[in-house]
């Protein structure tokens, strides 16, 4: 057998700066991952204790263990799986547990844990304190880290002491943000794990670890139940358990007996059918004898010992002032200004990541577009590469890289503003206020913040829904999110609305993203009915108290989901430009490329949304789209002033000019900021240039407002950009993607067909008819198909 | 009473739960509503729902419609 590092895990309630006492512990020797199968960070580091390396897993924050299945947040359940796994008093190979496991995430080799540090914020002991109970039954020893932070300036004073004895384990009071206290928490760290059998030793403070559980008054008829469920499980042996895992106690645990009786997933996952029945039949009993479920008695109990600890620890000041988050909170949740501030938050939000992320967005793209197309092709035509691996090489595998770069300024700044608001306190309040609203849609009010995210860019709002703890609810918004219009799609309707409608043009615009939104509502009302039943998770959610965020901290935040979207997102970003940039660089003819003849194939189907026959560039400008929307205004410059699309490939390489035009890019931005604070969104209007020709061509090709309108239509809904899907994959899954991106296309087709064919009804009364009664007919079968099909959730679940 | 029915600044004495779902319930108990605990309604979101609790020092906030499952009894501040 190898030697394993020692290791422990830190557990506590959100928000106690268990993080910061993660990060102090292990400084630089972070890992940070995420869970198998899920997109909850996995936080690892090292820290070395006398000669010895000691591994400290950071754990989701939880206030309890207990899990309910399918109503319990992802994140808990990582932790309650993760503790139930790990623990001494665990099972390690039980015969049933493995697969049946709850929640996704639980697959990682089982790696014993030595010590629990139990991290519990002062200002709230008395409900931190119910976690601790429950850690202290797990068998393994535990050392309670107070956070004392929040205590200043409160008033309340704590006897550690106390405290100490109280609960018959070591505990160390700390001051995250000062670096005070750590000293002795490592000690005691270390106290603990050599003392490797870990049942007793002495602490550094003279304390005995107690690996016994925290005794509870318990009215009798629920300690009996207790003791039987204990002995019947022991009876029907729990067979096939590995044994010498059960060196301590060959008894089932006090923990697992307690856990079942109060309702729990986790413990019932890794016990037997029969098990089961017997823990049923004696919660039935206890209800019967004493009017009540045996949770409620349990859970009584446990918060009357801790009242006793927090009477004889805690000494309140007389008078309790209110804190500074009590008297925030009475401007920023009042009934008048509470709404106000919150739409100034999102306003700062909208403006911050769009504006001013995007002061620096041109220079990446200039640049990375100068590096990785631009000499990359210039290179490749000097030593006189085939124009097919030029077409692969610069147009595609570039413009993949190009891609993703241009995103990450608009990301950064986003993730940076989030966790900003995260970290203040304020993203709580933002769902308190929200609720109310999201909740007529079927959604918390969480998901309302990453949905105005949206209207600036999809992929940091679908990354922004991981907040949301319930997967439903997270599917459901993640779905609704691609037909929020975002600033991409904005420079499309410019361009438009100054062709087609020079008066009234934003009137256009707006009835756009009206529509965007009328259909989101739509396709979230049709998911509720068919794929995702059910009501929103139950609100249960703590407003914290507020807190300056630390720079380092929301930095390092920031970095790490930028990271997640670069390197993960860019595995489908890359693929799909190197498919459709090579398409559109390979020619057939002298005028034509793949790309361009598959758009002249496609085109009949988009007929009855208006596009004729000799219009097939405006198709090939929608295929180009799926790059990015805002691809789109520059295909259609090209292929309607007739240019061939062989990119400057041959012309000269100027380093200078190109990167000096890229750096400038940045202070010329900068003063755009100004105007662009009046309106965020006006500024994201794009100054493509659109030549006088391709402006003509255009008016001549569509069916001028009616057309014009339908394509628009058509652009507003279809097929979210790459990048989209990408996120999409990552925060769910290929099967949800694709469910999406045929959805999307099917509403925009339905849509625009219906439009165009009501708009031009009198000239063909018959044709009209047809079509529409022919795509009503599809939908209807689509719906069909979401209602009726077995197994399609069971697959799009994977 | 129900919790859903309690007034701004207004306090009560947790007595029970009614039938429900055993996942909010016990997400609640663990936040320590808890029978005989003390809970202050501080005040409703602008929009009237969710409203915000106070339990034992912390802050909670809860939808009208599921906390109506906690039968409490008013009592003074």
């Amino acid at each position: 057998m190898t030697v394993q590092p020692k290791s422990i895990a830190l557990v506590g309630n959100p928000n106690t700066g268990k993080t910061a006492i993660f990060n102090a512990l292990t400084g630089a020797n972070q890992k940070v991952g995420n869970w198998p199968g899920v997109t909850v960070e996995k936080k690892e580091g090292f820290f070395s204790l006398e000669a010895e390396t000691v591994r400290v897993v950071d754990l989701p924050g939880t206030y309890s263990l207990n899990i309910f299945e399918g109503e319990s947040a992802l994140d808990e359940t990582l932790t309650c799986n993760y503790l139930a796994k790990n623990c001494r008093g665990g099972i390690s190979a039980s015969p049933v547990g493995d697969g049946a496991a709850v929640g996704a995430g639980v697959e990682a080799a089982a790696q014993r844990i030595d010590a629990i540090v139990n991290v519990i914020d002062a200002a709230h002991l008395e409900r931190n304190l119910y976690l601790t109970l429950q850690c202290l039954d797990l068998g393994v020893p535990v050392i309670v880290a107070v956070n004392m932070m929040d205590l200043l300036g409160q008033g309340i004073e704590l006897n550690l002491d106390k405290l100490r004895q109280q609960l018959g384990c070591p505990v160390v009071g700390l001051v995250a943000s000062r670096q005070s206290g750590f000293e002795q928490l490592r000690s005691e760290i270390a106290a603990v794990v050599s003392e490797v059998s870990g049942v007793s030793g002495i602490s550094d403070s003279g304390t005995p670890y107690s690996c016994e559980p925290f005794p509870l008054t318990l009215p009798d008829e629920v300690t009996q139940a207790i003791d039987q469920l204990r002995k019947g499980a022991d009876l029907h042996g729990s067979s096939g358990r590995d044994h010498q895992s059960f060196d301590l106690s060959l008894r089932f645990p006090y923990w697992q007996a307690v856990r079942l009786l109060e309702g729990d997933d986790v413990t019932r996952a890794l016990s037997s059918p029969r098990v089961h029945e017997l823990a049923d039949a004696l919660v039935e009993s206890v209800r019967k004898a004493l009017g009540c479920d045996p949770d409620i008695y349990i859970a009584d109990a446990r918060y009357q010992a801790i009242d006793r600890i927090a009477l004889s620890v805690q000494t309140l000041p007389k008078k309790q002032k209110s804190t500074l988050s009590d008297r925030l909170d009475r401007i920023v949740l009042s009934r008048w200004l509470g709404i106000p501030v919150f739409l100034l938050v999102m306003y700062g939000l909208f403006f911050f990541s769009i504006n001013v992320g995007g002061v620096f967005q041109d220079f990446f793209d200039i640049s990375s577009h100068l590096i990785f197309v631009k000499a990359v092709a210039y290179g490749l035509y000097d030593v006189h590469a085939p124009s097919w691996l030029v077409a692969i090489l610069a147009h595609g595998l570039g413009t993949g890289i190009n891609t993703v770069l241009t995103f990450m300024p608009v990301l950064a700044a986003m993730f940076l503003f989030l966790s900003f608001l995260e970290d203040s306190g304020y993203m709580a309040r933002a769902a308190f206020i929200m609720d109310k609203f999201m909740s007529q849609l079927g959604l918390p009010g969480k998901s309302f913040v990453p949905m105005i995210v949206g209207f600036g860019c999809n992929v940091p709002a679908i990354m922004g829904a991981r907040t949301l703890s319930n997967r439903r609810d997270r599917i459901l918004s993640i779905l609704m999110m691609p037909f929020m219009s975002c600033g991409a799609r904005l420079a499309i309707f410019a361009v438009f609305a100054s062709a087609f409608f020079p008066e009234g043009g934003e009137n256009i615009i707006f009835a756009l993203y009206l529509i965007g939104i009328l259909i989101a509502i739509l396709t979230g009302v049709l998911l509720r009915k068919t794929l995702l039943r059910g009501e929103p998770a139950a609100l249960v959610m703590e407003l914290p108290s507020y807190h300056m965020p630390q720079l380092g901290a929301l930095m390092k935040h920031t970095w790490r989901r930028l990271k997640g979207f670069v390197l993960r997102a860019g595995r489908l970003i890359v693929p799909i430009c190197i498919l459709i940039g090579t398409l559109n660089n390979i020619h057939l003819h002298r005028n034509e490329t793949v790309l361009s003849s598959v758009g002249k194939a496609v085109t009949p189907v988009l007929s009855p949304m208006g596009i004729r026959q000799d219009n097939w560039p405006a198709t090939v400008g929608l295929l180009t789209g799926v790059l990015a929307k805002e691809v789109v205004v520059g295909s259609l410059n090209t292929l309607y002033t007739q240019e061939i699309h062989r990119a400057q490939s041959k012309s000269s390489l100027d380093w200078q000019k190109g990167l000096r035009s890229a750096l400038s890019s940045i202070p010329e931005n900068l003063i755009g900021l100004g105007a662009a604070f009046k309106n965020p969104l006006k500024a994201s209007e794009s100054s493509h240039a659109f030549s006088n020709a391709a402006f003509g061509n255009m008016v001549k090709q569509f069916d001028g407002q009616r057309g014009a309108f339908a394509y628009l239509l058509f652009v507003l809904l279809y097929f979210p950009c790459v990048s989209t899907m990408a996120a999409m994959q990552r925060e769910l899954n290929t099967q949800w993607t694709l469910l999406s991106v045929a959805w999307s296309i099917s509403v925009a087709y339905l849509v625009s067909v219906v439009a165009y064919q009501s708009m031009t009804f009198i000239m063909h009364p018959w044709y009209s008819l047809t079509a529409i009664m022919a795509v009503v007919g599809y939908a209807m079968l689509l719906f069909c198909c979401l209602k009726y099909t077995r197994g399609l959730k069971k697959w799009l679940d994977g | 009473m129900t919790l859903s029915e309690l007034q701004p600044g207004e306090a009560a004495t947790v007595l029970g739960y009614a039938e429900g779902s055993a996942a909010y319930r016990h997400q609640l108990m663990s936040m320590g509503l808890t029978p005989r605990s003390r809970v202050v309604l501080v005040r409703a979101a602008p929009f009237g729902d969710p409203i915000q609790i106070r339990v034992r020092n912390s802050a909670l906030t809860l939808r009208k419609r599921e906390a109506s499952v906690v039968m409490i009894e008013r009592c003074s501040l």
